[in-house]
């Protein structure tokens, strides 16, 4: 007799605007097994999720807990529940400390009227961190974590800040771990430890959701696995009955494409078969010997953020490459970036821009030079959302002689091209004159894609350039890209932390570990795991620089 | 001697409204809600006092009058930046022209007069708590200068502190104003928390009205406040969202404010307004000067959706 | 405890079945776009403030006659009412332009009283020169004085991070105990009334027209023409839209090559110069000297106004003939409803109350509409689990 599930999905749906992020949800999940749910980017995992900690709400179907109906309209009935969410965002409270940021919901309090527990203790009741600190040092120490309890949260390293996350949901009794994308952001060290950390929550008696895109961290834990593709629920598989290739596939193109097309091949490199272009081929020599188009000497400077201080960077990037920067986040990326694009100048070392020195030189300048920058989120750092398309085409072309004359903006010009990059990109808005606020997330990214792209920059830095893209607009980007280095000459330094995708795209890679490149090579020679040894601090002799 | 006792007493009797209005501010920017509007909320706090004591005949009727409206204050404040989401900034604006409007409006519809209301009963001095017997004379003379307000208030100062430091609702306070989306994920009730305090801090605010109106003098007069609920504001920022930080600001204007007045006793013959700038320049240069390392608290002004 | 959520949700429904029935639809469309315009929000704040007036014994009907005589109904009136309008133009468009690049101006009251003060001194001192310079460069002064009072708050954002408003409120008290203090000593007439001499004939704004005490002068032109002025910079120019993206989004701008902090400065610096504009305008076309607590309010009446205008400068004449209407109608209001001039101060604080929280007033109503929709449809529906237990 199968036992009763410990939560049942029951024809969920929920609707963002007019999409469906879940539709027609139903699952179920057992006690005490480390279930995974697997998808693409966008395809509702992290919504259903939300779902079942209360932090959205269904737009029909219901949730059975134990047998019985539930609504959670708020998180605070799913802790209730025991039910507890490490978020993908990490949520943290900057300021306090790591202990208020753990008990806070949950303090032991004196006096102990009616119990401690979320949502209770609305009375001034006094704050007994002794207790606290015993129970949170015990969960702490056989979790094998390393956490100042005293000290404030947004002076740790993301990994820390993860821990503070966990910790609280175990400090809290929860039994089902919602555990969104954990990995992402650790290095192959951490989440080899944090693998075995689920596995010894799950001994212990935990049921664990398991949300991730990476089918080799989802078959070393999980007991089963879950699809979702576009919102749909695709199918349900014993992680002892299914191999890697299938989940893959059905991923992609649907448990019944995939059915029908057992013997498709998927690319080499790309092991979920994510980037369906292999693009990688070496550089002819007489590329190279056009001239280096950026070089970095020596490249240092302070910590900036939570990122480390950048260590003598050198890296030269040729007429037409494609040059990846890969490694964990918050390692010196995004002051890198930063760097290239001139927010930020470096404390010493030069930038030589076609043999010019313009280490000292403003965004502003750069941007004459046709240096383009496209942020690693959009929406705050590169657009305006409240204002039309045609002014956010606008921004950062204002002074080109093109696009105004004698001061006064030439509207028309400007519809104009907004209209052919929308047409170009297959950005699905009604017009130029539509406010940016009502295009979705995807078109809003592949409109600031298109403003790096437009009109052939002769460098351009991107920041995880498909973040909110599907697949068909990841790999259009990707297409073009290519495109413009073969054709046009446009250099590109491509960041991601997606090592398929710079193994599938990228000419040559660089890994950063800690602000410092731990190696450089064609992407011809590396392969997956070295770029993960590297970005894990080991140094070894594979590069060939 | 004399001298002395009198500085400081005055110096107590200045900073006192500021240290109860800038508290309620703090409760409220720990909380996430930008608060510009304590000078309404003082203002209102002012003319309920006195329109309470009026009513009633109890001062003390006067001073709870003065809390509640003050709390009321807070919470149309409170409802529009919460509840409608309006620009907080925008939105004490708006709280402040309206505290200034209905006060002198109701001054004419409740007293009909201008510019000043009848004496009512101000609240006693210090000295009526004190022994009949065995106090030294410099005490007595302090206490007599000293309104009752003035131990509360220094009290209500601690109180705040002490809730925000170590109690559960005030960790919780902290969290809506440092992440209201983390807080809400840690089961927390974050609009209520956040409308609370808005609340709270009105009737603190409220309370330090009371005392410019029934405290310090014994009638309300049109725009009593004068810009003390901007000063306070502006100890809440000086102070770096800390009670201790706040509480030194607090003293340190309430020197400006005292200096301003015993200047103008000193030398009668100079003109008054030249001493009326000195609080309101001091604050300026101070923020002009200092920079703390603490930062405000990280949600500040974001109202979760 | 275990607490049944069914209940209490089928508790928390019912008025929200009432409700379906009357509103079984969203709120349609045009009504919302309306709603978006500057209509609404004076309405329902006007309603508000409607029944506060007959709380105070003055009837609505009478309420708006007295508003409408005391403000158009007269010739005289009617010009009150514009050179009313004059310093609101000036003050409105200072917030508006402002607020479009992402700041808020609430130092007008301060930068129109320093710069109205250093406009009068300098015409007085000034007398000797020929009338086509002086006043243009009385003008020019006044706005001036403006500009520089309003450079420490704009500096203290830019090096402190301390918000502006709260620097420049303590300008504008600094400013109004500065300027009372130099015009009853060192720049006074001599007399105890706390105010400058009169300044020169050729200093004043040349009237286009007069009849006995009343005259008009060119000076709400200029004000039009500025407001006209700031809409085809803010719209039409390259500069206007890097101010504007500057206030939309500042680091998008930065990253966008634009000097987003140099815009914001000057900005606050053209918009401290409007203000004391307002204030030089004042001093020559209407007062001809200054005195002391010179403005009643203006800068405060400015904000409401450019608020009401949604920040367009293309507006403001709407908005603030609304609010000089309600200004030049407070002595009537007094006289013939009894009613104190701070009635207007409270229409003002209501109208930019209503008009700041419109968009979350109509969301609210959208929320409920759609509760209601929600709660029908589940009344239909008998086959859903109605018991939800959580715990």
């Amino acid at each position: 007799m199968v036992p009763l599930p410990l939560i049942e999905f029951r024809d969920i749906s929920k609707k963002f605007g007019e999409i469906y992020a879940n539709k027609g949800i139903c699952l179920d999940i057992r006690r005490g097994e480390i279930h995974a749910i697997a998808g693409e980017n966008g395809a509702g995992k992290t919504t259903l999720m939300k779902v079942l900690f209360g932090r959205l709400q269904p737009d029909c179907g219901s949730l059975i807990l134990r047998g019985s109906a539930v609504s959670f309209r708020s998180p605070r009935e799913a802790v209730r529940a025991g039910i507890g969410m490490v978020h993908q965002d990490i949520l943290f409270f900057p300021q306090l400390s790591v202990l208020e940021n753990i008990i806070v919901g949950f303090e032991p309090s004196w006096p102990s009227l009616g119990g401690s527990g979320p949502g209770r203790g609305f009375f001034a009741k006094v704050l007994r961190t002794g207790p606290a600190r015993k129970a949170i040092g015990e969960i702490r120490d056989s979790l094998g974590f390393r956490l100042e309890m005293d000290r404030r949260a947004n002076e740790l390293p993301f990994a820390s800040r993860q821990q503070i996350e966990l910790v609280r949901m175990l400090y809290r009794g929860a039994e089902i771990l919602i555990l969104d994308e954990p990995t992402s952001l650790l290095s192959p060290d951490e989440t080899e430890k944090f693998l075995g950390l689920m596995k010894s929550l799950r001994a212990g008696g935990r049921t664990v959701l398991f949300i991730s895109h990476r089918l080799m961290e989802v078959f070393s834990v999980a007991d089963r696995i879950t699809v979702l593709r576009r919102g749909r629920l695709e199918t349900t598989l014993d992680a002892g009955s299914t191999d890697m290739e299938e989940v893959a596939r059905i991923m992609v193109d649907g448990a019944d494409l995939a059915r029908r097309r057992p013997d498709r091949e998927s690319s080499p490199g790309s092991l979920s078969g994510k980037y369906l272009i292999d693009a990688r081929r070496p550089l002819r020599p007489s590329q190279v010997s056009e001239g280096l188009v950026l070089e970095l000497q020596n490249v240092s400077s302070g910590p900036s953020g939570s990122e480390p201080p950048l260590r003598d960077i050198s890296i030269s990037i040729a007429k037409g490459e494609i040059f990846g920067l890969g490694g964990i986040v918050g390692n010196g990326q995004r002051s890198l970036a930063r760097i290239l694009a001139g927010k930020i100048s470096p404390d010493s070392g030069s930038l030589l821009f076609r043999g010019e020195e313009i280490s000292r030189q403003g965004i502003k300048e750069r941007l004459a030079k046709n240096i383009r920058w496209l942020q690693e989120s959009p929406l705050e750092e590169a657009l305006l959302p409240e204002s039309s398309l045609l002014e956010n085409f606008l921004l950062g072309r204002q002074r080109r002689e093109e696009f105004a004359r004698g001061g006064f903006v030439r509207r028309q010009r400007i519809i104009r091209f907004s209209e052919e990059q929308i047409a170009l990109n297959d950005i699905a808005a009604p017009g130029p004159l539509a406010p940016l606020s009502s295009l979705s997330g995807g078109n809003r990214q592949k409109l600031a894609l298109a403003r790096v792209l437009a009109g052939a920059p002769s460098l351009a830095i991107l920041e995880q350039p498909c973040r909110g893209l599907d697949l068909r607009a990841a790999a259009a980007f990707h297409g073009r890209l290519l495109e413009l280095s073969r054709k046009s000459g446009v250099s590109f330094i491509l960041i991601s932390y997606d090592f398929d995708e710079l193994l599938s795209i990228c000419d040559r890679i660089a890994v950063i570990y800690r602000g410092e490149i731990m190696g450089t090579a064609q992407s011809l020679n590396l392969s997956r795991e070295i770029l993960g040894r590297w970005a894990a601090g080991v140094k070894d002799t594979h590069g060939d620089e | 001697m004399i001298q002395l006792i009198n500085l400081i007493a005055l110096l107590l009797a200045k900073a006192c409204p500021l240290l109860l209005a800038a508290f309620g501010g703090l409760l409220s920017e720990l909380s996430g809600v930008i608060n510009f509007a304590l000078e309404g909320m003082m203002l209102t706090g002012a003319f309920a006092a006195v329109l309470g004591t009026w009513v009633t005949g109890s001062h003390w009727m006067g001073l709870l009058a003065a809390i509640s409206s003050g709390a009321m204050v807070g919470a149309v404040h409170a409802g529009a930046s919460l509840k409608l989401r309006a620009n907080q900034i925008v939105s004490s604006i708006a709280v402040n022209l309206l505290a200034v409007g209905l006060t002198g409006f109701l001054l004419n519809q409740v007293f009909h007069v201008y510019g000043t209301s009848p004496g009512v009963e101000a609240l006693p001095s210090l000295s009526s708590i004190l022994p009949q017997t065995g106090v030294p004379d410099n005490l007595r003379r302090f206490a007599q200068g000293t309104s009752i307000l003035v131990p509360a208030a220094l009290a209500i100062g601690i109180a705040v502190t002490a809730f925000l430091r170590w109690t559960v609702p005030g960790l919780r306070l902290r969290a809506c104003g440092e992440n209201p989306e983390a807080a809400r994920a840690a089961g927390l009730m974050v609009r209520q928390t956040q409308f609370i305090a808005v609340c709270t801090g009105g009737a603190l605010a409220g309370m330090g009205g009371a005392f410019l109106s029934i405290g310090e003098l014994s009638q309300f007069v049109e725009n009593i406040t004068q810009g003390r609920g901007y000063l306070a504001v502006a100890a809440v920022i000086l102070g770096r969202w800390r009670p201790t930080g706040v509480f030194l600001a607090v003293l340190f204007f309430g020197c400006g404010e005292a200096v301003s007045e015993w200047f103008a006793v000193r030398w009668p013959s100079l003109p008054n307004q030249l001493f009326l700038v000195i609080p309101y320049a001091a604050c300026f240069a101070v923020l002009a000067l200092y920079t703390g390392r603490r930062r405000p608290p990280s949600a500040l002004g974001r109202v979760e959706h | 405890m275990e607490m049944n959520r069914g209940e209490e949700k089928a508790k928390a429904s019912r008025p929200w079945r009432f409700f379906s029935r009357v509103f079984q639809t969203p709120v349609p469309n045009p009504l919302r776009r309306l709603s978006a315009g500057f209509l609404t929000a004076p309405a329902a704040g006007l309603l508000i403030c409607m029944g506060l007036a007959l709380a105070a014994g003055a009837g609505p009907i009478d309420l708006i006659r007295t508003i409408w005589s005391g403000s158009w109904g007269s010739a005289e009136a009617a010009i009150n009412t514009l050179t009313k309008m004059t310093p609101l133009l000036c003050t409105g468009l200072a917030v508006a332009l402002a607020y479009r690049a992402g700041l808020l101006n609430i130092g007008c009251e301060g930068q129109l009283t320093v710069g109205a003060l250093v406009s009068a001194c300098f015409a007085v001192a000034g007398s000797r020169l020929p009338g086509f310079l002086l006043l243009p460069l009385t003008l020019v002064c006044g706005a001036a004085a403006g500009g520089l009072w309003a450079l420490p708050a704009i500096l203290l954002r830019q090096w402190r991070g301390v918000h502006e408003v709260i620097s420049a409120l303590l300008l504008n008290y600094m400013a109004i105990h500065l300027c009372s203090y130099l015009v009853s000593g060192p720049f006074g007439d001599g007399t105890a009334m706390g105010r400058t001499p009169p300044i020169p004939a050729w200093a004043q704004m040349p009237e286009v027209w007069r009849s006995g005490s009343l005259f008009f002068t060119l000076a709400p032109l200029i004000a039009l023409l500025l407001c006209f002025g700031a809409w085809l910079w803010l719209s039409k120019t390259l500069w206007g839209f890097e101010a504007r993206s500057a206030g939309t989004n500042f680091d998008a701008a930065v990253n966008a090559g634009i000097s987003a902090s140099r815009w914001q400065i000057m900005i606050f610096l053209k918009s401290g110069a409007l203000a004391g504009l307002a204030g030089a305008l004042e001093v020559c076309a209407v007062h001809h000297r200054f005195y002391r607590s010179f403005s009643p309010g203006y800068g405060f009446d400015g904000l409401t106004a450019a608020f009401l205008a949604n920040g367009s400068p293309q507006w403001l004449w709407l908005s603030t003939a609304f609010m000089a209407s309600l200004r030049s109608a407070d002595k009537l209001l007094q006289i013939g409803l009894n009613l104190s001039p701070n009635f207007i101060l409270v229409v003002q604080a209501v109208l930019l109350l209503s008009v700041v929280s419109q968009g979350g007033i109509w969301r609210q109503i959208d929320k409920f509409s759609s509760q209601a929709r929600r709660s029908s449809r589940k009344d239909d529906s008998t086959h859903q689990p109605d018991r939800a237990v959580t715990g």
